[in-house]
């Protein structure tokens, strides 16, 4: 671990220390560049700050800045992201899936949907393809680089159904240490609190990998509770600082040759519009307009359902087993563009209540929380319920987007994000089509009461700086380099062409090793 | 469901056990019946606001309904110095009294489980509502005692619990 003088430049600044800002990190410390890291929230302590409870994680570890929702969104709390060291690393389940080929061209391949604003990524699956190989190495992948997840309970119950109707349900590609111990990190023991953070460290984080391996080499210099400000630029249109303030109230300064922003997709996009300069009016990167634009989240939802004998899906890795029959596109037989996955989850008693049936807290303005009998029915039948999480393609729409507010602000004086999604009909044909497949399961399996569960707060929000080949329609290349200022770089799920189906952290994984890769090799023969 | 439901009162007979496992109540405010009662005023009658919390989570068990009214001190507790949870709970409890005074000449709390019923289902759309539903799901299902007696066993691998996982305790055959 390091400390630079705060008044020195240093070769690259990162902001966000998540999959994104972690992998960029770990790849430019362990090649010798200097790096000072900026941590909006606190370093956590796996073994001590890490409990077994929703209620009490939530508090700890989820991003509760205000985040506003508008449109026809979640009105409680639109997002569900981690604050500290790891991002959200800590709070994922560690699905980790590759993008399909189709993916990368949606525009090409999906054709002209009325309302949405498709294009193709500007690389390819086989380009990406020895990054993916490099991050589930990284990350320990089961299934890929270690040996496959054994299914549990939960996952059994999803088999039973899916064996009937011919479905293929199997144990997912999993960033967890499911049979064994990896790179030093012991074995998962099957607690069942993917979500609220791995005591044991079996399942993969920035926190506990790519950070200590960073700070091993002594070039990292990790700042936490750090928030970035806004983004300075020099008079020559590069990045030249970044302005982040300290808990008592300090503004500091830190230049660097490079400045890599990984705040994830609602930060990142608030961070480069609150940098808006003379030079750069409508916000840093932003000549074309996009940034905050073409946002997406997957269009996700749930499917509960109680069995008439015991499931205790709470036990076992949360969201162990995977149908991937419907993950590729098939309009015509299914009326809607793109796919989707059902993935294994299960909540405790504590998120099971507000989350199956939820409110307009926690859910859409018009959603009615159950209460009485039907509450009643479901909390006592806890041990007898099973439930599968839908994560689908969502299309960008201009109906989706992440703004600044006018006038209201938080406590460093930064305009509050704003995000304003409003489904694109092709979102809600797919949920509808998922819900109905996945009632189709459990009715298989023998569910006698099914529950269709709106989306929860969204964890997978992607797309507001999109990446592309065209400079006047996105605002990063094919590395994240910004198409306007060529020493800013953007390292997380923001940088998404298109959604995809899949989670994205392996994806953002993946970008982010090669942009380092990208960087390291501009600084070295001096383009940097 | 009758084999559920045999299951269920099984469990909650043990459920007594796992009392003193309260350790998040115990982070809680402590509770002061007469003070909740001062504090929240002629406006808002307590006994309206348990009745509607033992609706909102009606189960039967003995202890269960107790850890409602639990829930509902604790909800009263913090409406003290939260405006908001305050608002919320004098305009529910408001409304409930005045619909039932006016249907059947009885303060809420003094009706039969049925009519409670239909007096909620009445207003059960408002903000209100809804966000008071929140507040006893919130509350009510993060009590240990509740999870025991739902069949759950809570945390089983942190610092304060040592059970560990379930690597070697089961989790992956179904019997059925």
């Amino acid at each position: 671990m390091a400390k630079f003088p705060l008044d020195e430049p240093v070769d690259v600044c990162v902001i966000g220390t998540g999959a994104g800002g972690g992998n960029v990190i770990r790849q430019l410390c362990t090649a010798g560049v200097k790096v000072v890291a900026l941590e909006a929230g606190p370093r956590f302590d796996p073994h001590k700050d890490f409990v077994n409870n929703e209620w009490v994680m939530f508090k700890k570890t989820a991003w509760l800045d205000r985040v506003l929702g508008d449109g026809a969104d979640q009105t409680g709390l639109p997002i569900w992201l981690a604050k500290g060291v790891g991002g959200t690393t800590i709070h994922w389940a560690g699905a980790s899936l590759r993008l399909q080929a189709h993916e990368f061209k949606t525009k090409t391949v999906y054709g002209n949907i009325d309302g949405a604003n498709l294009e193709d990524w500007p690389l390819t699956l086989d380009e990406l393809l020895p990054y993916y190989e490099k991050a589930e190495r990284y990350m320990g992948v089961a299934g890929r680089v270690q040996p496959a997840p054994i299914g549990n309970t939960n996952f059994l119950v999803m088999k039973k159904g899916a064996d009937k109707l011919g479905l293929d349900a199997h144990p997912g590609t999993m960033a967890i240490n499911a049979r064994g111990p990896y790179d030093g990190r012991p074995q998962c023991m099957q607690c069942g609190f993917c979500f609220q953070g791995c005591t044991p460290m079996a399942k993969w984080s920035t926190l506990y990998e790519a950070i200590p391996k960073a700070e091993a080499t002594g070039n990292l210099d990790l700042r936490t509770h750090a928030m970035a400000l806004r983004i300075e630029t020099d008079g020559s249109g590069k990045a030249k600082s970044v302005i982040y303030a300290t808990p008592d109230g300090q503004h500091h300064e830190q230049r660097a040759r490079v400045v890599v922003v990984a705040c994830n997709s609602i930060q990142t996009p608030r961070l480069l519009l609150n940098s808006a300069s003379s030079q750069f009016p409508h916000g840093l990167a932003n000549g074309s307009g996009q940034v905050g634009k073409n946002y997406t989240r997957h269009l996700t939802a749930s499917v509960y359902a109680i069995f008439p004998k015991p499931v205790h899906a709470y036990k076992g890795i949360t969201m162990m087993g995977i149908i991937e029959n419907y993950a590729g596109h098939d309009p015509a037989a299914r009326g809607f563009a793109g796919g989707f996955y059902f993935e294994t989850i299960m909540l405790g008693p504590a998120f099971l209540s507000v989350f199956v049936t939820p409110g307009p807290d926690t859910s859409t303005a018009d959603a009615r929380a159950a209460w009485g009998e039907p509450l009643k029915n479901l909390m006592e039948n806890y041990t007898h319920v099973a439930g599968m999480w839908i994560v689908g393609e969502d299309l960008p729409t201009p109906g989706k987007f992440v703004s600044l507010h006018p006038t209201q602000k938080d406590q460093y004086g930064m305009p509050v994000p704003v995000v304003t999604v409003n489904d694109h009909p092709n979102d809600k044909a797919m949920r509808k089509f998922a819900w109905e497949r996945g009632r189709d399961i459990f009715e298989a399996a023998g569910a006698v009461k099914v529950y269709y569960t709106p989306p929860y707060p969204a964890t997978h929000n992607l797309g507001t700086c999109r990446m592309g080949a065209d400079p006047s329609s996105s605002v990063v290349n094919a590395y994240g380099q910004a198409h306007e200022v060529k020493n800013l770089f953007i390292a997380d799920g923001s940088v998404f062409t298109t959604s995809a189906a899949e989670n994205p952290t392996l994806t953002i994984s993946a970008l982010a090793i090669r942009q380092a890769e990208h960087i390291i090799d501009k600084m070295k023969r001096r383009e940097l | 469901m009758d084999v559920d439901r045999r299951e269920f009162l099984t469990l909650v007979g043990c459920s007594a056990l796992a009392l003193s496992a309260g350790a998040l109540l115990g982070a809680k405010p402590t509770l002061s019946w007469a003070a909740t009662t001062d504090d929240l005023g002629r406006a808002t009658n307590l006994d309206t606001l348990y009745a509607a919390v033992e609706r909102i989570v009606p189960h039967a068990d003995p202890e269960l309904k107790e850890l409602a009214r639990q829930t509902a001190r604790a909800i009263a507790m913090r409406a003290q110095s939260d405006p908001a949870l305050r608002q919320t709970v004098e305009q529910v409890v408001g409304e409930l009294d005045e619909r039932a005074q006016k249907t059947y000449n009885r303060p809420f709390a003094k009706l039969i489980a049925e009519q409670q019923i239909i007096i909620m289902e009445q207003i059960q759309s408002s903000r209100a509502f809804q966000h008071l539903v929140n507040q006893v799901l919130a509350d009510y299902y993060d009590k240990p005692q509740v999870w025991h007696a739902l069949g759950y066993p809570g945390p089983v691998n942190d610092h304060e619990h040592m059970e560990g996982g379930y690597l070697a305790r089961g989790y992956d055959k179904l019997d059925w």
